[in-house]
């Protein structure tokens, strides 16, 4: 180029060219581009280790799900075939205590409650069973102790009347009443 | 490209035990050593970074016009290559796979801290600055060559930070690096004509910008 002539843009540009960094720069520039990579590597997993991981972290939990749901499962059957072996004595408990009930219901005695002695009557309410049947035949009394007043005025005497009847001891006094009466 | 004497003997060595004696083309050399990569000899990517760091440098320095901003940018873009050699089938040059990763990189970058920008210079070796222009120059105006050099650098990156980025690439890399229009159609991923078209327009601003230094 001849110094008189101006230099046109591509001699100008080529001064860019002559921008280049020393040699202290590349081997700082080696140095952090090392430490760089490492510190990549070190931070961030490639896509497919995450992919990895997060398929393994799924499978832990499902593994875990299965397991717990495989568990209670398993409580639940062994729960079950318990209550049914304890149903199975249960019921045959039951049953024994039924055949107690129903051959105290098939006597006498039951034969007004035979009814609710088969659900779940036990053997403590028999007592009370016949208690109220006492209550009932107490009431029975009362015309009996009436025909003897009416019957015997003159006799007193509460012999022939006890004779006829099985509890004339509880009526004694309701005869005395009806002989005042009459 | 400019790669020194000692870097390239050792590639050539390196190329001739992968590829055998046969004549090898530089594209071959880079994809042997990429081959070795791919292949787990992890150390052999330095070879690729003493080979190429230069001019990466460069391009990526007189995109963003930032000595620190350039340093850093390059770093990453060696390292995005590192990590996505596997998926390189050798159907590009590594050049032209490596250049396209660093463009796309400054360019990203320009549009992201477009506000916050400043300028911090790389300097200027002297005996790579033809001595024709210096004294041009020198004669003319009068001042230091010292001096002188520092404006024509202020000046000349002002005006190149003036350019849109898709036409600030395309005269770095055919002005500064020296490359034709296909291998700059290559990495930009363009036609030729619009290689063309963008480095006459762009040329075109940079004379307007720069017109009391040109003729």
């Amino acid at each position: 180029m001849n110094i008189n002539k101006h230099p046109n843009l591509e001699d100008l540009l080529k001064v860019k060219k002559a921008e280049q960094p020393d040699d202290i720069f590349w081997e700082k520039f080696d140095r952090d581009l090392q430490e760089k990579t490492l510190q990549t590597f070190i931070e961030q997993e490639p896509w497919y280790h995450n992919v990895g991981n997060l398929v393994s972290q799924y499978a832990r939990s499902a593994t875990m799900a299965t397991g717990l749901v495989l568990l209670m499962g398993v409580a639940l059957f062994l729960n079950i075939s318990l209550d049914r072996t304890n149903t199975m004595s249960d019921m045959k408990s039951q049953d024994d205590s039924q055949g107690i009930v129903q051959g105290m219901v098939g006597s006498e005695e039951f034969s007004d409650y035979a009814v609710v002695a088969n659900d779940t009557l036990e053997k403590d309410y028999a007592v009370e069973v016949i208690s109220i049947k006492g209550t009932s035949e107490t009431h029975d009394f009362e015309a009996d102790a009436i025909s003897v007043a009416i019957g015997n005025t003159a006799d007193y005497s509460d012999a022939s009347v006890y004779a006829s009847s099985d509890n004339l001891r509880n009526s004694k006094q309701f005869t005395q009443l009806a002989s005042f009466a009459f | 490209m400019k790669i020194s004497k000692t870097i390239a003997n050792e590639f050539i060595s390196d190329a001739k035990k992968a590829v055998g004696d046969a004549v090898v083309s530089d594209r071959d050399l880079d994809w042997a050593i990429v081959q070795r990569v791919q292949n787990g000899e992890v150390s052999a990517f330095n070879q690729l970074v003493q080979k190429y760091r230069q001019s990466l440098f460069s391009i990526i320095y007189n995109m963003t016009g930032n000595r620190e901003d350039a340093t850093d940018i390059a770093q990453d873009v060696f390292i995005k290559a590192f990590q996505s050699i596997k998926q390189f089938r050798g159907q590009s040059s590594f050049y032209t796979w490596l250049y396209r990763i660093a463009v796309n990189s400054s360019i990203t970058f320009i549009k992201r801290a477009k506000k916050q920008r400043f300028i911090n210079y790389e300097t200027i070796d002297e005996t790579l600055v033809s001595s024709e222009i210096l004294e041009y120059f020198t004669a003319k105006t009068k001042t230091e060559k010292g001096a002188l050099l520092k404006e024509l650098q202020e000046k000349l990156n002002e005006a190149l930070q003036k350019l849109s980025p898709k036409h600030r690439i395309v005269v770095i890399l055919h002005e500064v690096e020296g490359m034709n229009h296909k291998e700059i159609a290559d990495i930009t991923k363009t036609s030729e004509g619009t290689v063309r078209s963008r480095l006459h327009y762009a040329k075109k601003m940079l004379q307007a910008f720069l017109q009391e230094y040109v003729g």
